[in-house]
């Protein structure tokens, strides 16, 4: 089976200056992951694991390197394609859900296929809501909702445009054991079948190892990078 | 809790509501300047010209320390006292009962509210506190709802305050506290500029003006009418600060751990059109924070109007009341004069001179197509053969100004003038006004030479010129010098500039009152629109990290705007016509003014001016989101 790279980290680097002090959230990050990979990165609190997860998403800057996502390098890219790119490309799951609260159910998870001005697959939707279990939600608002229904409610948005590449930015930070449970079914249920790529950042060590490969990060460096089965060190 | 750390905090919020203060300040406390400083040359110009003394006293007196000055002249005693305040009680003393007769200077006395006939200065007073009472009630609701919007989106910061133990009095204190620093820092910011806006507007009312203030218009404060506009800005401020503070027994710290309050699910049907479908839906739930807006946009939309439509009013009250000359320069000389030599002298392009007698007649009532006045003055002149000007300008009993009348008579053929036992017969009506008689009152009856020397036995010689000379009025007071003549004239060309000047600085004074309510509603709309963003960055960063691109943003926040300032323009126009039409019959009244004006390009830019400022102001406030990241947007730090 021939794996193909789907994302490229080089020499990534980000500082903070305050005054004459420098200080730095990442440094020389390199790695890559291949298409249908479940990667967790963990680390302790202030280990720049959260700060890495944005830049990948191109949702902060970088200071130095390359994040290159399908062969696209995404600091080239000016605000507007990156847009664009990211709404293609990209999807996003925030530890706080991050819904629109002037949306319902329904329209939050649509946003980015009305964005895209892309005529809505209503099979795909249906089978999405199907898997997420929010039938019968679709017309809640957000603050209606529970925990469990509003990441599910994000993960739809998310995964809506099939997106290339799935960041989770500690999605099971704000939930409880069984939606925690929940959640990561879900996850891996769309990485299973879908050979979805996930990228999913979590301080939780047990969820790290139910994913393929875990990358742990310690004062922003990568200190270990191995797969689940085969414990194999990269 | 450090109120210079808080406005350090949210710097540009302070400094946004602080010009606001000021340049609202500036206006209302320039009223009293400006009051004062002419004031100060109307005592001035009455010092100059009636006296600088307080009381004319014939007969003995007994002077007293409280006399600064005495002159004597023709037997009467001009008497300055040190204290004006106190000229009757002094001029008792003094007089004792044996003075002959005591006479008051009046005009200066009522200047400074002494005065037992009518006070000049009451009247000032009045002017004044109608002024300042108006543009403070417009400045207050701008200024209240730069408030309104200011404490509710700090609604976090004071249910913070209360979780860590506050009562809601120590809310009121620290938010009255930074109110009322931010009021005392504006205030004075205003007064300076107050005193900057008055220097320049007397520089231009004694450059533009000069033949009527010389030059001695001058900044002089009156403390009486600068502690009104004081106070009654203090009291806006205050009031502003304060009202919208009832608010904040509503929150309780429990908020901090809900959502939203403005979130409910919109009847708004979804557009294909995102920016159109998010704009409806924002403005939907934005109804509340979105009154402070229109409200402010309602107020200039109006003022803006209003001022225009004064402005336009005036100035056809002017039209309509001052006949503007044709000519530049009128010239009359009893008897014979070689006025051609005169006109060639002056290089006239454009002359008429002629000779004239005025008598008054009895036309009956018949001759009139409508009323008549019992008597008319008739101007006769020897320009022509035997006409009957068909067109004059009337005063009627009322004093109302009327229009050129045209075709009043019918078949009047001839007139028998008044106790002299004349008729002028063989006459024929005409409606050319011949050159510089417009707007003269009489009826013009035009002779030829022959009937004129009948009628007229004592003539005056007259010439209207039209001349691009300068120095009119020297070459004719030394040529009356010189040649030592009985000639009057009238440079009609100063008088049009001089009205063109006072028109000029009136429509700067208005607009100027209007640019600066501008400038007061743009401090509220900013602040209103950078809290509505600030409020909603985290949607924006959301929506932007899913795919919405930026000119779908724009699009959406000028499609809110769009909205948000056709409804504040909407609910001002019946207002705007309301208030014409009562300009229009008030006005109606007193000059014969047939349609009402109706402003309808100031009334598209009115509108189109708050749009563009909602919406840039909008679209700053989104750009300054990106001094942040997306991320950290997202985050809410």
């Amino acid at each position: 089976m021939i794996h193909i790279e789907i994302l490229r980290v080089n020499n990534l680097s980000k500082k903070y200056t305050n005054g004459e002090n420098i200080f730095y959230a990442l440094k020389n990050i390199n790695f890559s992951v291949k298409k249908g990979e479940f990667v967790a990165i963990t680390g302790k609190s202030g280990s720049g694991k959260s700060t890495l997860l944005h830049i990948l998403s191109g949702l902060d800057s970088k200071d130095e390197g390359e994040v290159i996502i399908d062969n696209q390098n995404i600091f080239e890219l000016n605000d507007n394609d990156l847009t664009i790119f990211r709404r293609k490309n990209i999807g996003i799951i925030y530890q706080f859900y991050n819904l629109l609260p002037m949306l319902d159910v329904k329209e939050n998870i649509l946003m980015p296929t009305l964005l895209d001005k892309r005529k809505v697959n209503k099979k795909r939707f249906n089978e999405l809501i199907k898997t997420l279990d929010l039938d019968n939600k679709l017309d809640s608002m957000p603050n209606d909702l529970s925990g469990g229904q509003q990441q599910r409610t994000a993960i739809g948005r998310a995964l809506i445009n099939r997106p290339k590449i799935l960041f989770a930015d500690e999605p099971t930070g704000n939930l409880d054991s069984k939606n925690t449970k929940k959640i990561m079914k879900l996850l891996e249920y769309y990485n299973k079948k879908f050979k979805q790529t996930i990228i999913m950042v979590t301080h939780d060590n047990a969820l790290a190892r139910r994913c393929d490969r875990n990358i742990v990060i310690k004062d922003g460096k990568i200190i270990k990078d191995e797969y689940k089965k085969t414990n194999k060190k990269k | 809790m450090n109120i210079k750390k808080l406005i350090k905090r949210n710097k540009r919020r302070s400094i946004i509501t602080i010009l606001g203060i000021s340049i609202a300040s500036s206006l209302i406390l320039s009223i009293g300047i400006f009051f004062s400083s002419f004031r100060e040359y109307m005592i001035d110009t009455v010092k100059r010209e009636i006296g600088d003394y307080h009381v004319i006293v014939k007969g003995d007196i007994k002077e007293n320390s409280t006399i600064k000055k005495i002159k004597i002249k023709d037997g009467r005693n001009y008497i300055t006292f040190n204290n004006i305040g106190r000229v009757y009680i002094n001029t008792e003393k003094i007089c004792k009962s044996k003075c002959e007769s005591i006479t008051y200077n009046d005009s200066l006395l009522s200047l400074y509210g002494i005065s037992k006939n009518e006070n000049i200065l009451n009247t000032y007073k009045k002017i004044i506190y109608f002024l300042v009472i108006s543009f403070s009630v417009i400045v207050f609701i701008i200024i209240y709802n730069s408030f309104k919007v200011s404490i509710n989106t700090r609604k976090r910061d004071i249910c913070l305050y209360k979780l860590s133990g506050c009562t809601n009095y120590d809310v009121y204190k620290i938010i009255i506290k930074e109110s009322l620093l931010l009021g005392l820092i504006g205030m004075v910011l205003g007064f300076i500029i107050s005193l900057i806006l008055n220097t320049t507007l007397i520089n231009i009312l004694n450059s533009i003006l000069y033949e009527i203030f010389n030059g001695r218009l001058s900044l002089k404060i009156y403390l009486p009418f600068i502690i009104i506009p004081f106070i009654f800005m203090t009291l806006v401020i205050v009031l502003s600060s304060s009202f919208p503070l009832k608010n904040i027994k509503k929150y309780r710290p429990i908020e901090l751990f809900k959502a939203k309050d403005d979130i409910y699910k919109s009847n708004v049907k979804r557009y294909k059109n995102i920016p159109l479908w998010l704009s409806i839906i924002n403005y939907q739930r934005g109804r509340e924070k979105y009154k402070s807006l229109i409200i402010c946009i309602f107020i200039s939309v109006l003022s803006i109007n209003i001022f225009s439509l004064t402005l336009n009013y005036g100035l056809k009250c002017i039209e309509e009341y001052v006949i503007t000359p044709d000519y530049d320069l009128f010239v009359n000389v009893e008897g014979d004069y070689n006025l051609e030599k005169l006109s060639e002298d002056l290089k006239s392009e454009k002359t008429l001179i002629y000779k004239s007698c005025e008598y008054t007649s009895h036309i009956p009532k018949d001759y009139y197509l409508k009323e008549s006045k019992e008597k008319e003055k008739l101007l006769i002149t020897n320009l022509k053969n035997n006409e009957i000007v068909n067109k004059i300008d009337l005063i009627d009993d009322s004093n109302k100004i009327k229009h050129l009348k045209q075709n009043i008579f019918k078949n009047l053929t001839e007139i028998k003038i008044d106790n002299e036992d004349k008729i002028i017969d063989n006459l024929k009506l005409t409606n050319k006004i011949p050159f510089g008689l417009k707007g003269t009152e009489n009826i013009i009856v035009n002779l030829d030479e022959e009937k004129f020397n009948g009628i007229c036995e004592y003539y005056n010689s007259n010439m209207f010129i039209k001349t691009k000379y300068k120095g009119i009025d020297n070459y004719l007071e030394n040529k009356i010098k010189k040649d030592e003549l009985n000639m009057t004239y009238y440079n009609s060309k100063k008088s049009k500039e001089i009205m063109n000047n006072i028109v000029l600085l009136v429509k700067i004074a208005l607009y100027g009152i209007c640019l600066l309510i501008i400038l007061v509603m743009l401090t509220s709309v900013i602040n209103i629109t950078s809290s509505s963003i600030n409020y909603r960055k985290k949607e924006f960063s959301s929506l932007q990290s899913i795919g919405l691109e930026k000119k779908d943003i724009l699009s959406s926040l000028f499609l809110e705007s769009l909205i948000v300032s056709l409804k504040g323009w909407g609910y001002a126009v019946p207002f705007i016509f309301i208030i014409n039409k009562m300009i229009f019959t008030s006005i109606k009244s007193v000059f014969d003014f047939k349609n009402m004006i109706i402003n309808l390009n100031i009334l598209i830019i009115s509108l189109i001016l708050s749009q563009i400022l909602v919406f840039i102001s909008m679209a700053i406030s989104h750009h300054n989101l990106k001094e942040k990241s997306l991320i950290n947007n997202i985050k809410d730090i």
